[in-house]
């Protein structure tokens, strides 16, 4: 080692970045060669992963979102039967709710208590 | 003819080999990153290779190579903290080799990459063409696009600050 104090510092200096022995044939080989870089870009491969991710999350997350929540809830609601068809005004407007196909099913003219069962939106 | 043409390849070869392990060392560095420091110092001696066998052989081929080194570690350096927060989030980092062997292996460039960090860019530069990469002056002038007066000072005054760093940090 030098006495120079420069030479002492730039010796550090080279021995703490000293590549490893085969790296500088090797790249030196390929340079000569002229090929391409064959290790794989990180790059590609980030952007692979990323894109592979979105594709997973949309099939995986998409089917099994949550739906639109309907609150269930109990109404009271007055409604009258003519003639078989029963017409029940709703708070967004009128439903009109038939009886069955056949006359004999449908219920009588009147008035009574009528159990519906479904979404009210 | 083909004699002239098979020394000419002998000659490139003989180039290569001996500006290899310095452009590796000062990509090394640059950028603290073997994988990328291999690219950069490939790419950079191609580009050399590439020149010469298409007429166009440089006047000073180590000062040719270490520019286009220089150039393609700043687009690397940028490119990787641009990728940073997406490596660290799919895990790439942690492909790296283990903390201990990293800690043998990397001690002391760390320490010397520390000290360096506190250099100011110019003379950073300067000091890791002419120490690290072993170039000339002059090559270093004609890479930087300064006097090599200019050169001589910053790598001056980069030396001057390196050893104290080092020495105030008593390591």
């Amino acid at each position: 080692m030098s006495d120079d104090p420069h030479a002492r510092l730039d010796e550090r200096l080279r021995a703490a970045f000293e590549p490893g022995p085969r790296a500088a044939p090797r790249i030196a080989g390929a340079a000569l060669a002229d090929r391409a870089v064959t290790r794989p870009r990180r790059w590609l491969g980030l952007a692979a992963a990323a894109a592979t991710a979105c594709i997973v999350s949309a099939l995986v997350f998409w089917p099994s979102r949550p739906l639109p929540h309907v609150e269930p809830a109990t109404a009271v609601l007055v409604g009258s039967v003519s003639d078989g068809i029963l017409v029940v005004p709703l708070p967004d407007g009128s439903v009109a709710i038939t009886g069955g196909e056949e006359r004999q099913d449908r219920p009588e003219d009147g008035y009574g208590l009528v159990l519906v069962e479904g979404d009210l939106r | 003819m083909g004699g002239q043409g098979s020394s000419v390849i002998v000659d490139l070869e003989g180039t290569i080999a001996e500006l290899a392990p310095r452009v590796l060392r000062y990509a090394n560095a640059r950028l603290g990153d073997k994988a990328l420091a291999e690219d950069v110092a490939q790419e950079s001696l191609a580009a050399l290779v590439r020149a010469c066998r298409n007429g166009g052989a440089p006047d000073s081929p180590e000062a040719f190579v270490f520019a286009i080194a220089r150039r393609r570690a700043g687009r690397a350096a940028w490119r990787r903290r641009l990728w940073a927060p997406l490596e660290l989030a799919s895990g790439a980092r942690s492909s790296a080799p283990s903390p201990e062997a990293r800690a043998i292996a990397r001690d002391e460039s760390e320490r010397v990459r520390n000290a360096l960090a506190h250099l100011s860019s110019r003379d950073r530069e300067a000091i890791l063409l002419v120490a690290v990469g072993g170039v000339s002056m002059s090559g270093a002038a004609s890479a930087l696009g300064l006097s090599i007066s200019a050169v001589k000072m910053r790598v001056s005054r980069a030396r001057a600050r390196l050893a104290a760093l080092l020495e105030e940090r008593n390591v």
